[in-house]
C-alpha cells in the first residue's frame, strides 16, 4: 500500500542495483526535505508507516528501500545508496538525515563520508559496534533462522519490543504482532553485517548538527549502546523515549516532536544538551 | 495583592466563569500562585461542570483516567482505565476541596451579562442578581455544556417524558417502558446498553452510524494502585504511554489512506464480530471515512442489538406524535419516554451572546460567521479576556484537560505580564487573530475532517472553518499556545488610571 498519497515512487540505479524512493515533491513545495533510512528487516513502509505521514505534513519526506546485494554487503553500499537517492531527488540542497537501528549507521557512514547532503542527523536506536548481550542475541537469531521461523517470529517480538509496550497489548494484540513478522529477502545478510559493523573510526568527522535518541526499554541495541554514539559525536545531543527498540512503532508521535523540535533548528541546541523528558 | 477568603468580595483581580475542568485548573494555578484575587462563578449547585450535568446511565469517559485528569493533580485511587462519571465527578470535587477553592467560588451564580468597562479598565459581570467587576474575565464554560435539541415537527406534543441526555430526569422511571432514543454519538452509545438493561422496549434512531472501535477498560489491581501511592513516578508513565498512543491516532487523521482504512478495519472488525445479521450488519457500518466524525469506543454497543426488545430504526423521523415517533416511511413506534443524546452547541457558543467588548459590542456579533481566538484564547476587541475550551481548542484523538492546562498556563503568562508591566488592558491585534486563523486553516488542509465527506459538528456550517478542532497534535498544541509573548497584544493606554501604563496605540 502507499505510503502517503503525495508520496511519487521514484528508482535510482546504483552499483547494479535499483533503489526504489517515496518522495513528497511538489511543484510549490519549498519546504526543507527529510530523508529517512530504515533498519533491519524494514522498509520505508513498515518502519515509517506512522512516522513519514507526521512529518510529511511540515516536510518534504523522502524515504528509500534500500537493496541488499546477493553478496558483499557493506554499510558503504548502503550509504552511496542513500547518497544517491539525496543526489537525484535534492542536487544542491543538504537534508535533514533520519536513520533508524541499522538506518543509524548508515546515516553516519553517510553524513561521514558526504557531509555536504546533510543538513542534520538524527539516529534512532543505533550503535557503534555490537556488544556482547547484541552478538548472543543475532547468534540466536541466526540458528532459529535456519531451523523454525515459528520460533523466531516469537523471539523477535520478544526483544523489539519494550516490556511496558508488551504489557499494555491484549492478547490478541501480541499474537498479532508474532505472526505478522515476515523475514524479507537479504535479512540474512542485514543481521550478518549487524554482527561485524563499526563505525567507531567515522563518528569523530561527523560535522552535521546530530542528536541521537535512544529507547530506555531497548534490550535489543540497549540504551548503554545508543548513548556511545552521542559519546563520539562531536556535535551531538541526546534524548531518550519510554521505548523498546520498537520506536517506530512504540512511540512515533514521540518519536515526531522530538525530531521535528529537532530541525526546525539543528543548532538552535548545544552540542552536548540531554534532554529533558517531555511531560504531559 | 487582595485579601479575600470567606467574606465574597465583588471586585477582584480575576473572575472565572464555571467550575469544571477548565475552571478549577484555572483556580488551582491561581490559587497556588496567591498573586491575584479571584472568584469563580458556577451557574449549577456543584463542581463538575460537564461532568456534573452528564450523569446519565453508563456516561463515562473514552480517554483514560490517568490521562483525563490534571498533570498537577495525579489520582492513584482510578478504578479503571476507563473511570465512570461518578469517579471523575468525585476527583473534581476533590480538587476543588483540597486546592481551596471551595471558598472562591459562587454556586447558583448563572452569568447573564459581561461587559468590558472602558474607564475602570475590566469587566462588570452580572450573575444570579450580584454585579460584580474584575480586571480580568476568564471564561471556562466548556464548549460541550449546552444540550442542542433536534428540530423535529411536533416535538413539543409528545405527551409521554422527553429530556436531553445532559438534563437527565432522575424522576422517570425507565424500567418497564418503551424507550426512544434519538442519536448514535458518544453518549448514545453509553446510554443505549444501560437503557436496556431496564426498559421493556428500546428503539435507536439513527441518522448515520457511527464508528465504534473496542474500549479496551480493565480494573486497576490493588498492587498497581498501591504502586501508584507509593511511586507516583509509575503514575506519570503510565500517563505518557496513553498520552502517546493517543497521539499516534493524529497521523490517522491526517487522511493517510494506509492508516486510516488500517484504523477503520479496527472498527469493522468489532462490528463484524459483534454483529452476523447482515442487515443489522448494514445499518451499522458507517457510510463516511474513518475519524471524520467522532471516533467512538464501546464494547457494549453492539450486542446490545442482538437482545430481543432492541430495535435499531434508520429510517429518518418524520415527526413526534403525542404518543410516540412516526419515521420517514410511515412506521408509528408507540413511547413512552424518548430521550434525546443529540449532542451539544458546539460551533455557535451561548457565552457568546453574553460577553460585550469594547463599544459593547457581543462577541456573538463578532462571531457571527465563525469563532475564532488568537492562540485559541484571546479575542481582538475584547481586552483582559481569556477564553478556556474556545475555537479550536477540541481534539479528535487526545485529553481535553492536557488542552485546558496549556490555555491555562498561557493566561497565567498573560496576567503575570499584565502586572508586571502595569498594564490596564491587554488586548490581541486584530492582523495577529487573523494571522493566526490563517495558519490554522492551512494546518487543516488535507485533514480528515474537511475532507472526508461527512457532517459534523467540528466544521462551522457557516463558513466552511475548522473552528471547533485543533488540527494538530495536541502537544503541538501546547508548544503553539502555551507560552505567552507579548508582540501580537496592543498595549491600551487610553485611560488614565494610577497604574502606569506603556503607551502603545491601536
Amino acid at each position: 500500500m502507499n505510503i502517503h498519497p503525495d508520496a511519487q515512487e521514484g528508482t535510482v540505479h546504483i552499483g547494479g542495483l535499483v533503489v526504489p524512493f517515496y518522495d513528497t515533491v511538489a511543484p510549490q513545495d519549498t519546504r526543507e526535505t527529510i530523508v529517512l533510512v530504515h533498519g533491519t528487516g524494514g522498509s520505508a513502509a513498515t518502519h515509517f508507516r506512522t512516522l513519514y505521514p507526521m512529518l510529511a505534513a511540515r516536510y518534504r519526506v523522502l524515504a528509500l528501500d534500500l537493496q541488499t546485494p546477493v553478496e558483499g554487503l557493506t554499510l558503504e553500499r548502503y550509504a552511496a545508496q542513500v547518497a544517491a537517492v539525496i543526489q537525484k531527488q535534492v542536487p544542491g540542497t543538504p537534508v535533514h538525515l533520519l536513520g533508524y537501528s541499522l538506518g543509524a549507521l548508515v546515516a553516519s557512514v553517510a553524513a561521514a563520508s558526504q557531509p555536504e547532503l546533510v543538513r542534520s542527523l538524527s539516529l534512532v536506536a543505533g550503535w557503534i559496534s555490537a556488544d556482547n548481550q547484541q552478538l548472543l542475541r543475532n547468534g540466536i537469531w541466526d540458528k532459529l533462522f535456519a531451523t523454525d521461523h515459528e520460533l523466531l517470529r516469537e523471539f523477535v517480538t520478544f526483544m523489539v519490543f519494550g516490556p511496558p509496550f508488551l504489557a499494555g497489548r491484549s492478547k490478541g494484540e501480541v499474537e498479532q504482532l508474532v505472526s505478522s513478522r515476515v523475514f524479507p529477502e537479504g535479512i540474512a545478510q542485514q543481521m550478518e553485517l549487524n554482527r561485524r559493523a563499526d563505525i567507531g573510526n567515522v563518528l569523530g568527522s561527523i560535522g552535521a548538527p546530530t542528536l541521537v535518541i535512544a529507547g530506555r526499554h531497548d534490550v535489543m541495541v540497549p540504551t548503554r549502546q545508543t548513548q556511545l554514539l552521542y559519546g563520539a559525536i562531536p556535535d551531538a545531543r541526546y534524548a531518550t523515549i519510554d521505548s523498546g527498540h520498537a520506536i517506530v512503532h512504540e512511540r512515533p508521535a514521540q518519536l515526531f516532536q522530538i525530531v521535528n523540535e529537532f530541525i526546525t533548528d539543528p543548532r538552535g541546541t548545544p552540542a552536548g544538551l540531554v534532554h529533558d523528558p517531555i511531560f504531559v | 495583592m487582595e485579601a479575600n477568603t470567606k467574606s465574597r468580595v465583588s471586585s477582584v483581580d480575576v473572575i472565572i466563569i464555571g467550575a469544571g475542568f477548565g475552571g478549577l485548573g484555572m483556580g488551582t494555578k491561581l490559587a497556588r500562585e496567591a498573586k491575584h484575587s479571584f472568584l469563580i462563578l458556577e451557574r449549577g449547585k456543584d463542581v463538575g461542570g460537564t461532568w456534573r450535568d452528564n450523569h446519565y446511565p453508563g456516561a463515562a469517559c473514552d480517554v483514560p483516567s490517568h490521562l483525563y485528569s490534571f498533570s498537577f493533580r495525579p489520582n492513584p485511587e482510578w478504578s479503571h482505565t476507563f473511570a465512570p462519571q461518578r469517579e471523575i465527578l468525585d476527583y473534581m470535587r476533590g480538587v476543588a476541596k483540597e486546592e481551596g477553592l471551595l471558598d472562591r467560588i459562587v454556586f447558583d451564580a448563572e452569568v447573564t451579562d459581561a461587559r468590558w468597562d472602558e474607564t475602570a479598565g475590566g469587566w462588570r459581570v452580572s450573575a444570579g442578581g450580584v454585579e460584580y467587576f474584575a480586571k480580568n474575565l476568564v471564561t471556562a464554560v466548556g464548549h460541550l455544556s449546552e444540550p442542542k435539541f433536534p428540530s423535529i415537527a411536533g416535538i413539543g406534543d409528545f405527551t409521554g417524558e422527553l429530556f436531553h441526555s445532559a438534563q437527565w430526569n432522575d424522576e422517570v422511571d425507565l424500567a418497564g417502558k418503551r424507550v426512544g432514543i434519538i442519536g448514535s454519538g458518544a453518549t448514545a452509545i453509553q446510554v443505549l446498553p444501560e437503557i436496556a438493561k431496564v426498559a421493556s422496549e428500546v428503539v435507536s434512531f439513527q441518522r448515520s452510524a457511527p464508528y465504534v472501535t473496542p474500549r479496551p477498560d480493565r480494573a486497576y489491581t490493588d498492587a498497581e494502585k498501591g504502586l501508584f501511592r507509593k511511586r507516583p513516578e509509575t503514575m506519570q508513565e503510565l500517563r505518557e504511554e496513553m498520552f502517546w498512543a493517543n497521539e499516534e491516532r493524529y497521523a490517522q487523521r491526517r487522511n493517510t489512506p494506509s492508516l486510516v482504512s488500517a484504523a477503520a478495519q479496527v472498527a469493522l472488525d468489532h462490528l463484524h464480530r459483534e454483529i452476523q445479521d447482515p442487515v443489522l450488519r448494514e445499518k451499522l457500518t458507517p457510510d463516511y471515512t474513518f475519524g471524520c466524525k467522532r471516533v467512538l469506543k464501546s464494547s457494549d454497543y453492539y450486542p446490545t442489538f442482538l437482545l430481543g426488545h432492541v430495535e435499531l430504526e434508520t429510517n429518518g423521523i418524520a415527526e413526534v406524535t403525542a404518543t410516540g415517533i412516526r419515521t420517514a416511511s410511515g412506521q408509528e413506534h408507540e413511547l413512552d419516554v424518548i430521550i434525546a443524546c443529540t449532542g451539544f452547541e458546539a460551533t455557535d457558543l451561548p457565552i457568546a451572546y453574553l460577553l460585550h467588548g469594547r463599544e459593547g459590542k457581543p462577541l456573538s456579533d463578532q462571531w457571527a460567521t465563525g469563532m475564532q481566538a488568537y492562540a485559541t484564547s484571546a479575542v481582538h476587541g475584547f481586552p483582559n479576556l481569556w477564553i478556556i475550551n474556545g475555537p479550536n481548542t477540541g481534539l479528535g484523538h487526545n485529553s481535553a484537560v492536557y488542552i485546558a492546562e496549556s490555555q491555562i498556563d498561557y493566561i497565567m503568562q498573560a496576567l503575570n505580564y499584565r502586572d508586571d508591566q502595569g498594564l490596564v488592558a491587554l488586548e490581541v491585534s486584530e492582523e495577529a487573530e487573523e494571522a493566526f486563523m490563517d495558519e490554522v486553516d492551512r494546518l487543516a488542509q488535507g485533514t480528515v475532517w474537511l475532507e472526508g465527506g461527512c457532517k459534523s459538528w467540528y466544521v462551522d456550517a457557516r463558513n466552511g472553518r475548522l473552528t471547533t478542532l485543533w488540527p494538530e497534535p495536541a502537544y503541538t498544541f501546547r508548544q503553539v499556545n502555551s507560552a505567552f509573548t507579548p508582540e501580537p497584544y496592543l498595549e491600551q493606554a487610553n485611560i488614565s488610571l494610577t497604574e502606569p501604563v506603556l503607551a502603545e496605540a491601536h
